[in-house]
């Protein structure tokens, strides 16, 4: 194997770390069976890495599509946050976008859980506790209970909100396709 | 940082593209991404999300064919949302351009002229 295959591979790994394993394999395997069709047509090494484009570029595509598939087929928040983690890496969000856009949903994500939490909490203590204030320990389980499924109504909206969020994120990512360009030196910035 | 209109033109049609190009008989990612390199000028690389997105999404599938000459090769075929994908795509494809012609085309205004 040459320095140009060798190369190519090594920095489309080092751009894949952190993605599952045999996503990282399949993908290796898929560009190294590139560089032996391509061997096996007569063309140089350098010649196909440079056909094929930056392989740091392509890791980045994989990887957002590697999330994509996650997120489809596992809604955890854990999966969305590394989707949106990816597409912001894609560096193809509006700047709009991503400097007031973002920030604005992590604040507001952050109120509403604060809010929740609050709403969860105090509604739990003001049910056991209100009595104490001096109101009727009818009222204060009422006014409790109130509380925490106005709780539980808001984090469902809010799980909602966050699920359109980030479906909507993952088709303007799709959306946004880049053609990558050949390169002249591969692995290179 | 605004890309050519150009590019944007040719990744919407990226899918179409390689659905019709595996429509005429099943083919490996290499002379998929050989064949739209020449035809549009990508690199060549950029095949392989695009196979692995359209299998994501059901439209394509791969099996593997031994090689007298080399490493067994990845083969792609369309499955039959694949099918459906590419006729509603191309359907899609033509009532636009031939909108857009009608709208940019010459021959009206030649004739008038």
């Amino acid at each position: 194997m040459g320095e140009a295959r060798v190369t190519f591979l090594a920095t489309l790994r080092a751009g894949l770390r952190g993605a599952p394993e045999p996503a990282i394999e399949d993908a290796v395997l898929d560009y190294g069976s590139h560089f032996d069709v391509g061997a096996a047509e007569g063309r140089s090494e350098q010649e196909i890495a440079a056909a094929l484009g930056d392989p740091l570029a392509l890791a980045d595509e994989l990887r957002v599509e590697m999330q994509i598939e996650r997120w489809e087929s596992k809604r955890s928040p854990v999966a969305a946050a590394q989707l949106v983690a990816g597409i912001v890496g894609l560096g193809i969000l509006n700047v709009v976008l991503a400097i007031v856009a973002l920030p604005l949903a992590g604040l507001l994500v952050f109120l509403a859980i604060a809010s929740i939490v609050g709403l969860l909490v105090g509604g739990g203590w003001f049910a056991l506790a209100g009595a104490s204030l001096g109101v009727s320990s009818e009222l204060s389980m009422l006014a409790g209970a109130g509380l925490v499924f106005a709780g539980v109504a808001t984090s469902a909206l809010l799980a909602l909100l966050l699920l359109v969020l980030v479906n909507g994120l993952a088709r303007y990512a799709r959306l946004h396709y880049r053609l990558l360009p050949r390169t002249v030196q591969t692995g290179k910035r | 940082m605004a890309e050519p209109v150009d590019a944007q033109l040719k990744k919407g049609v990226l899918d179409l593209c390689v659905l019709a190009l595996l429509s005429e008989g099943d083919n490996y990612s290499y002379d998929i991404a050989g064949r739209l390199a020449d035809a549009i000028g990508m690199g060549e690389g950029t095949v392989y999300p695009l196979m692995r997105r359209l299998s994501a999404d059901g439209l394509v599938e791969t099996y593997l064919v031994e090689s007298t000459t080399g490493p067994s090769r990845k083969y792609y075929r369309l499955t039959r949302a694949g099918r459906v994908a590419l006729s509603e795509q191309r359907e899609a494809w033509r009532t636009f351009t031939n909108a857009v012609d009608g709208i940019i085309g010459s021959k009206k205004w030649a004739k008038r002229a």
